[in-house]
């Protein structure tokens, strides 16, 4: 029962490269939308619950709010093309995690989803909100100095 | 390798300054930078730093470009700063350094922070084999070169000698404009008297000066007798100050005494290279370059700690 987000590289759907991003929390966007360009706010916040009293497994699963148990679903971050969206995973996927970073399963291919996991929500929102910081500067960068140059 | 000139473009931001720099065969094109300021009395904290670079690097990189008058399609690689330093900073300015190779199509290299400020050093100076002293805030190494490394002779058992000076302004809210260590040496000229530490009373500009005074004069003799010994071990007849310490006079002065007395060279360069830049990570990265490394993406991460034997000094005899 670990608090859980998926991230997974999508590979050419309908012409398009594309990241799925799995959602934890109350921000969604519609397909074909970057999250990140919809606001100055695309950080994800919990939404409060009542945590009510439960009987006691003396397991984690006590301690979670009732809204993490939800099944994640997938909010999709959209790429010109196949080829950007690799290079965005080049830029990303090479740094460790902090110490006190969620868990994450690195990927090293572009097609293989990538994993947060963590005991307690707030370093998870940290990792991800500081994940979603860096995607934002590199796609800043694409836009920028891009596209690229043939191969 | 092509024969031709190669341009590099060096990406720093470790601490808390951002620079980016291009460097053409040992010539500097461009080198703009920008510092992170703290209000007097803080220090500056790894994700308020990561967010200050992250704000401004790509407009950095623009006008390191149109200074120099290139088009990215001249830049031949890209090169960033590995470590060490912060780690969210050294992330921010990473992943822009990585993505910019893969839009280019160009090679990426990996460069050690301090064998950046060595081979600037070495570049505006013109020494040829000079002991180093290596200080700034976040490093403080006495370094000797031998056989492809850059070996440390000596180095601080706890923090860098800028850390103390900084903090210390930190105590007194001395500003952080535009570092604290150049506030601490215009308020230590004044200085005429020598008190000795713990704290003595004596009217507000007069002890300020004089404790700051004791600290540098201290501080700054530690780091004269340690270079001293390194230049004695090598048998060295040239010394070469880097880092943002470096910028201080009063240690380029007594620098400059003890090689005198040992009839040494002193070599320092002005604070557009000593304080952290983008062209002195350029120019290692050029160094490296030319004698054939470069660094993969995957083999790109970055890392807080890096020590400066650690890297391969390909490029020396």
């Amino acid at each position: 029962h670990d608090v859980g987000m998926v991230l997974g590289y999508g590979g050419v759907m309908g012409g398009e490269g594309g990241w799925e991003v799995g959602r934890w929390g109350s921000v969604c966007a519609p397909r074909g939308q970057s999250p990140l360009g919809a606001g100055p706010d695309h950080k994800l916040r919990p939404r409060r619950q009542h945590v009510g009293a439960e009987p006691s497994d003396g397991g984690s699963r006590s301690r979670l709010p009732l809204f993490l148990n939800f099944p994640p679903s997938t909010l999709r971050v959209p790429f010109p093309s196949p080829l950007e969206a690799q290079i965005a995973h080049g830029s990303l996927a090479p740094d460790p995690e902090p110490h006190k970073g969620g868990d994450h399963i690195p990927s090293h291919h572009i097609s293989s989803p990538r994993h947060w996991k963590a005991d307690e929500a707030r370093i998870l929102r940290v990792s991800i909100n500081s994940f979603l910081d860096h995607l934002a500067l590199v796609i800043q960068t694409m836009e920028m100095f891009g596209p690229p140059v043939p191969r | 390798m092509a024969p031709g000139p190669i341009t590099v473009l060096g990406l720093e931001g470790s601490a808390n300054k951002v620079g980016a720099g291009l460097v053409r065969d040992g010539q500097v094109l461009s080198n703009p930078r920008r510092t992170f300021v703290p209000p007097p009395g803080q220090g500056f904290l790894p994700g308020q730093t990561a967010r200050h670079h992250r704000g401004c690097v790509l407009a950095l990189l623009q006008e390191a470009l149109q200074e120099a008058g290139l088009d990215p399609s001249q830049v031949d690689c890209v090169a960033y700063t590995k470590g060490p330093g912060m780690g969210a900073p050294l992330v921010t300015v990473a992943v822009v350094a990585r993505t910019l190779a893969q839009l280019w199509n160009k090679p990426l290299l990996g460069v050690n922070h301090c064998v950046g400020h060595i081979e600037m050093g070495r570049l505006i100076t013109g020494a040829q084999n000079p002991t180093v002293l290596y200080v700034s805030g976040g490093n403080t190494q006495v370094i000797a070169y031998s056989e492809h490394r850059y070996r440390i002779f000596g180095e601080t058992i706890d923090i860098a000698v800028g850390n103390c000076l900084d903090r210390f302004a930190r105590v007194l809210k001395i500003s952080n404009d535009p570092s604290p260590g150049y506030n601490i040496e215009q308020m230590a000229k004044k200085g005429r008297q020598l008190v000795e530490l713990p704290y003595t009373v004596k009217g507000m500009d007069v002890s300020f000066s004089g404790i700051l005074s004791h600290i540098e004069e201290t501080l700054f003799a530690m780091l004269v007798e340690i270079t001293e010994r390194a230049m004695a071990h090598c048998g060295s007849r040239e010394a070469l100050v880097v880092g943002g310490v470096g910028c201080n006079m009063r240690l380029q002065e007594m620098m400059g005494i003890m090689c005198a007395e040992r009839g040494a060279q002193l070599f320092a360069t002005d604070e557009r290279f000593c304080i952290d830049n983008g062209a002195m990570i350029a120019q290692a990265g050029w160094e490296m370059f030319r004698t054939g490394q470069v660094t993969q993406l995957e083999d790109s991460w970055i890392t807080q700690r890096y020590r400066t034997d650690e890297v391969e000094v390909t490029w020396r005899d």
